[in-house]
């Protein structure tokens, strides 16, 4: 049989089996920021990312109002239903919000800022990875525009989607929540009709299910499914309030101390083209913890 | 010059696969069938049977580097998988007479071969948690069928070109 490797070729390989080794746990490397080459590299990309990517969402966009005519019927029914209550909703969030000015007032807190308080930066999709391993976009603000790594990123409705990783100069990566890699430890809330909010930590991603691991909730906490979670703002990170998604199924963990909870993403993850980058105003303690 | 024509094409192909593909409504109607474009790993391919190795590996090196830097989050892993396999697929060409159907046997080993080395890559090193059974299952069987389809498109403008391009360099 002939041999696939000669001698020579073999060292060949082997020596690049060791740099894989040696670029691969430099990039795992907790907190490392992109360095100059590959900011270079996602800057030139990007910018013809940019440019492919406007004729492309035009076309994409008619097929997309194609579809969006078929579905409007049904779509207008339901809003309309939803509509009626918007109304008594409004009034009663001016009245909350009234209220807690003049609370806030009264105790002194006037110019702090609050958990919830974000400045946002909007940004456009330009490009996204398609090897459903990595779970990146690349959007077209970097850090001439005020993106810092670690930000978070919403869509619409203030539905969480992920963070930026590597922000270069004029693009930056982030990372969705169904990212395996970057998931670490999101602090979260869900606040029930009655009671008081139940705390705990969105945990990881599951690629086969594509849901979230809610996980250290107390255990005698009432989690039902069909509750939404929230970010808490405890952490550094995150701002308070942005809808992370609903529990769809409530187990324990594996030693029987805390409940774990099965929790769908709110913004559907694979149809993004729009989305928000926020900096948040009030800063925790710990910044770095997160 | 015919050499830049080339770069510019896989590059054009490169940009294509990140842009174009997502927004694509198709792709995302089904949850659970992934389909993923190897577009680039194709036309090297291409480039390595019928225009010379040497620069189809370089090629595959480069655009590697690429995909790692501006669509994965770990270096390293793509241009590892994609030189290593456009050597091994090509060496087997050397063996069969490459007709059409060869052709589009050898991309379909070459397309499961290579996402197979960076899936088991990405486990090693816990970038990803997905089963077997949801690679196999949900993700070679759309794959495979998506690059079949490009191969088909590219194969004769491409066999065309490149041969008539090796003879150029030969000479």
């Amino acid at each position: 049989m002939p041999s696939f490797f000669s001698n020579k070729k073999l060292i060949i390989l082997l020596t690049s089996l060791i740099v894989l080794i040696a670029l691969i746990s430099y990039s795992l490397k907790q907190g490392t920021r992109a360095n100059w080459a590959e900011q270079f590299v996602q800057d030139v990309v990007g910018g013809f990312q940019y440019v492919i990517n406007v004729p492309a969402r035009y076309a994409a966009g008619f097929f997309q109002n194609v579809n969006d005519i078929e579905n409007a019927y049904k779509e207008n029914k339901r809003l309309k239903e939803n509509l009626a209550n918007y109304a008594s909703v409004e009034q009663e969030n001016r009245t909350l919000s009234a209220q807690n000015k003049t609370l806030r007032a009264q105790l002194g807190l006037k110019n702090d800022p609050k958990l919830s308080d974000f400045r946002k930066y909007s940004a456009m999709m330009i490009g996204r990875t398609v090897d459903q391993f990595n779970q990146l976009l690349t959007i077209d603000k970097g850090r001439v525009n005020g993106i810092k790594d670690g930000m978070p990123v919403i869509t619409s409705g203030k539905r969480l989607i992920g963070s930026i990783t590597k922000a270069s100069s004029f693009t930056s990566k982030v990372s969705l929540i169904s990212d395996d890699q970057n998931i670490n430890q999101i602090s979260a809330v869900i606040q029930p009709k009655k009671g008081d909010p139940i705390p705990g930590m969105i945990e990881g991603y599951d690629q086969n299910k594509d849901l979230l691991y809610f996980r250290k909730i107390p255990i005698k906490a009432k989690v039902q499914k069909g509750q939404v979670v929230t970010t808490s703002g405890l952490s550094g990170k995150y701002p308070e309030g942005l809808v992370i998604g609903t529990v769809i199924k409530v187990t324990t963990d594996q030693y029987g101390l805390t409940k774990a909870a099965q929790v769908k993403p709110a913004a559907n993850l694979n149809d993004l083209s729009y989305v928000l980058v926020l900096e948040r105003k009030a800063s925790v303690a710990s910044d770095e913890g997160e | 010059m015919k050499q830049s024509k080339i770069f510019f094409l896989l590059f054009f192909l490169f940009i294509i696969q990140g842009t174009v593909i997502p927004l694509i409504s198709l792709f995302h109607a089904w949850d659970n069938v992934q389909w993923v474009p190897e577009f680039v790993f194709v036309a090297i391919l291409m480039i390595a049977f019928f225009g010379s190795l040497s620069w189809g590996m370089r090629y595959a090196l480069v655009f590697g580097f690429m995909t790692d830097i501006v669509y994965s989050s770990v270096l390293g892993v793509y241009a590892f998988s994609l030189t290593l396999t456009v050597y091994l697929i090509s060496m087997i060409s050397r063996w069969v007479n490459l007709n059409l159907v060869m052709t589009l046997l050898l991309v379909a080993v070459g397309v499961v071969v290579m996402e197979f080395q960076v899936y088991v890559i990405y486990l090693m090193i816990g970038l990803t948690d997905q089963n077997l059974s949801v690679f196999f299952q949900a993700r070679v069987p759309a794959t495979l069928a998506l690059n079949a389809l490009f191969t088909l498109l590219i194969y004769y403008p491409f066999r065309r070109d490149l041969v008539k391009m090796s003879d150029w360099i030969k000479k």
